[in-house]
């Protein structure tokens, strides 16, 4: 393989992961920006995702039905976790970070007694492979960014072409505000977390044919969706998703120079310096 | 104004005591469970410091009791320092490391402080497994090294598997508590809890914050390091997993648990967890998925834990310690 | 029209309202006057239920607000202008309009007849709220509250960082929307400006009504005026 088509490939590789990343990215800062915490348990619903399609193949054999249903199912998970866990705490940001620290641990174990310790691997529902720059290229990563596209589309026209998008970003910017004009608030709030939860699930069901399967692949992708969030500027979806996209492919394009690991303490390392310097990342309002 | 005392002195006494006669009570291997729950509890405590009292929720941690434990190593491998030598140089290395990392981390607060806590410790817990560092963990990691034995003036007592080793853990965990009671207790607990409470007023009121927050930090660094080389001394292994921060998450169940803005309720909490934890685990069938609903229930329904819900229902007057 | 029975609200362990009354009756501008600080900001918050009182009675057109939660009041024929503006800084003109039609269903003409009132909206409505002048601002919180077409306004010190000039145009508007029928309970530290426009006031101290009666009376009396807002207009 020439060195460009190395090059090409391994970048590609990134834009995917890095879209994935999108995903799981806007979908805790959607809810940083409307409750201002950071859910530590956001990695774990990508897992969760990630397991439930495994479980839901396993039943009926058919990918589709798992990339339908599995975020869904999240997505009410997420609003339950809100509703029932989180609202009573929701002006206390330590005790909720804590909280979502202890569901993280529920979660985590919780897969780990019933889906067991074992790596297992889905088999990707779409193979063959596309001709590209000289070499090949899978179709399903291909699916996968087009998938995630569609939904980050998707996210933007219900933020900004519908009534309850404008809600939604009514809500975030002031909510007191809007309770004065009559939007039920808290139900917004739900939804938004049912919403964030069902994004890092997507991520994770869209993952979960190219990545391996186990209780703590969440921990390897909040890191980097922290990351994103706070490079990006925590509160601008834009940043978020420009920060992502960026980020996954200079991951992807490092990973011709040096090891992944390298990578990953370079990105880790300009995050701190980025939180040092400028903490409301590249795109965000100053706090 | 004098501190009045939050801990009853006839706790302490008791708990002192106990750990005193314990040896002649219960079987050797008891021995061990118990210094191993004093060791943690310390690592506890260091937490608690940080969080219970000062606020400031890190997930770091164990960045220091990892530096502590081969500082340790390093001492004695390298340099074939005995036990003070070791414990000495590991508290200086947790503790500078601890002052270099806080000089950054204080500047910012609340989740972006927790978050770039993590960050420190997956960085450096990916640097030192990369292997660029063997120099310093190469020859350690999973080698059992020989344990240096506690040397006291003609006396040389072995430290490991023994009486002496036993009363060297509960001496130096006594010390070190009685050493952050002192701290504390010195005004500097009133700092601390006022920082925790209301911070912008504390600013207002002329106290230099991120001074005191990167005082907080640095000690609790110090009490962690010291902790990680009591770890790694007396079970005679160090390894690359304890600069994981999932190892500092430990601390925070126990603490949580147990007692926060105690000092005494960590321990509490790692004897539940450690002793506990080998009976119930075979009670309960998913013990681990029990202690994630234990610590949301507790976070929802009594953040201060048990030692600290144990106060508040004796009216203990707020004091620092 | 609007009923207020010795409400005591507190924000958080601070005791602010000690036991307010007022009322406004359809088609009436009534003034609260006082300080910084005395209250009013909350009183208007405690009637939209922002802030909930822990006793007293609150009643517009015979409904019970303390029986409702905030979202509810918000949907009531009661339209609110916020002391600041508030409006949505990343909402466009258009967006900031459609808020105040709240759950409800936008009728086309909702938002023709609130540009009709302040055709500047019309032209920028496509501009983003954050990026409109104060002046414009306030014009837009008043729009906002008026798209669903209440039959009462709480506004809280619209005259606030404005010129005088702006101020003036504001007063005008308010004028206009009261002589078509909409009752107004206005917030103000501007007293002149207040006593312009409203046929009663009430003047508050200490999170309680002090002074109650017509305007015309408050001016005969400026020994009133001077001990409880520290001015004689």
């Amino acid at each position: 393989m020439t060195p460009e088509a190395q090059f090409i490939l391994f970048g590609l590789n990134g834009l995917v992961w890095g879209l994935i990343i999108a995903l799981i990215a806007l979908g805790l800062s959607l809810v940083f920006g409307l409750i201002e915490i950071i859910n530590i348990a956001h990695g774990d619903l990508f897992m969760l995702g990630a397991v439930l399609a495994w479980y839901m193949i396993q039943w009926t054999g058919n990918f589709w039905v798992a990339l339908a249903a599995a975020p869904l199912a999240v997505g009410l998970l997420g609003m339950l976790i809100e509703r029932g866990v989180l609202r009573p705490i929701e002006h206390k940001p330590i005790i909720t970070i804590l909280a979502t620290f202890g569901l993280s641990l529920i979660f985590q174990q919780s897969v780990l007694a019933t889906f067991g310790g074992a790596p297992q691997r889905i088999e990707e529902p779409i193979g063959g492979l596309i001709p590209l720059v000289g070499t090949f290229y899978p179709v399903y990563r291909v699916f996968v960014a087009g998938c995630a596209l569609v939904a980050l589309a998707g996210l933007w026209l219900l933020l900004y072409k519908t009534r309850y998008g404008m809600w939604m970003r009514a809500v975030r910017q002031d909510r007191e505000m809007a309770v004065a004009l009559g939007i039920a608030s808290d139900q917004v709030y739900m939804l938004t977390f049912g919403l964030g939860a069902a994004l890092a699930a997507l991520g994770g069901v869209l993952a979960a044919p190219v990545t391996s399967l186990e209780f703590q692949m969440g921990l390897d992708v909040l890191p980097t969706a922290f990351i994103v969030v706070i490079i990006g500027g925590l509160g601008s979806l834009q940043g978020t998703l420009v920060a992502a996209v960026l980020l996954g492919v200079l991951e992807g394009l490092a990973n011709v120079f040096v090891t992944p690991t390298t990578a990953r303490i370079f990105s880790l390392l300009f995050m701190a310096v980025v939180l040092l310097v400028r903490p409301q990342g590249i795109f965000g309002k100053r706090p | 104004m004098s501190p009045r005392l939050r801990q009853a002195p006839l706790v302490l006494v008791a708990t002192l005591a106990a750990l005193f006669l314990a040896p002649a009570v219960v079987l050797p291997y008891y021995r061990i469970v118990l210094a191993e729950i004093l060791v943690w509890g310390l690592f506890g405590m260091a937490f608690d410091l940080l969080f219970g009292y000062t606020g400031m929720l890190s997930f770091g941690q164990a960045l220091f009791f990892g530096a502590g434990a081969y500082g340790a190593a390093y001492a004695v491998f390298k340099l074939g320092a005995g036990l003070w030598g070791a414990l000495a140089v590991a508290v200086v290395v947790a503790t500078v490391f601890a002052v270099a990392v806080g000089f950054f981390a204080v500047r910012v607060s609340g989740h972006y402080f927790l978050v770039l806590t993590i960050t420190f410790s997956v960085v450096i817990f990916l640097v030192l497994e990369s292997g660029h560092w063997r120099w310093i963990t190469g020859g350690y990691s999973g080698r059992p090294f020989p344990a240096p034995p506690i040397t006291l003036g003609p006396l040389s007592l072995p430290l490991t598997n023994s009486l002496a080793g036993y009363y060297f853990v509960v001496a130096a965990v006594a010390g070190a508590y009685a050493l952050c009671y002192l701290l504390l207790a010195s005004g500097l607990g009133w700092v601390f809890l006022s920082i925790r409470e209301n911070e912008p007023r504390a600013r207002l009121l002329g106290y230099n914050v991120e001074g005191y927050k990167l005082l907080a930090f640095s000690i609790s660094g110090f009490f962690a390091g010291l902790s990680g080389a009591l770890y790694a001394l007396t079970s005679q292994y160090t390894n690359l997993s304890f600069f994981h921060w999932t190892i500092s998450t430990n601390a925070v169940v126990w603490t949580v648990i147990g007692g926060t803005g105690t000092l005494l309720g960590p321990f509490l909490g790692s004897g539940l967890f450690i002793a506990g934890g080998d009976f119930l685990s075979a009670q309960v069938p998913n013990f681990p998925i029990a202690i994630g609903v234990l610590l949301l229930v507790f976070v929802l329904f009594a953040p201060e834990g048990l030692l600290g819900l144990l106060r508040r229902l004796a009216r203990r007057p707020t004091a620092p310690v | 029209m609007l009923q207020v029975a010795d409400i005591h609200t507190y924000y958080g362990k601070s005791y602010v309202l000690h036991g307010v009354s007022l009322e406004v009756q359809p088609g009436e501008i009534v003034a609260l006057l006082g300080r910084n600080g005395v209250g009013k900001t909350t009183t208007l918050k405690s009637i939209m239920g922002l802030v909930p009182p822990r006793r007293g009675r609150i009643s517009f057109n015979g409904q019970e607000l303390m029986a409702l939660s905030a979202h509810r009041v918000g949907r009531l024929p009661l339209g609110y202008v916020p002391q600041g503006r508030r409006i949505f800084p990343e909402l466009t003109v258009n967006e900031n309009l459609l808020m105040g039609v709240g759950p409800g269903v936008a009728t086309p003409d909702a938002l023709e007849r609130v540009f009709r009132y302040f055709p500047i909206l019309h032209q920028r409505s496509r501009q983003r709220g954050g990026t409109l002048s104060g002046g414009e601002q306030q014009m837009l919180a008043i729009a906002r509250a008026l798209v669903k077409q209440p039959t009462m306004l709480l506004m809280d010190e619209p005259s606030e960082g404005l010129a005088p000039l702006v101020v003036r145009s504001v007063k005008q508007t308010i004028r206009a929307l009261n002589q078509e029928g909409l009752a107004i309970l206005l917030a103000e530290q501007q007293v002149a400006m207040a006593l312009d426009l409203a046929a009663r006031a009430y003047i508050m101290e200490n999170g309680l009504i002090v002074y109650a009666g017509r305007g015309e009376e408050l001016r005969r009396n400026p020994e009133i005026m001077k001990r409880h807002l520290g001015v004689v207009v």
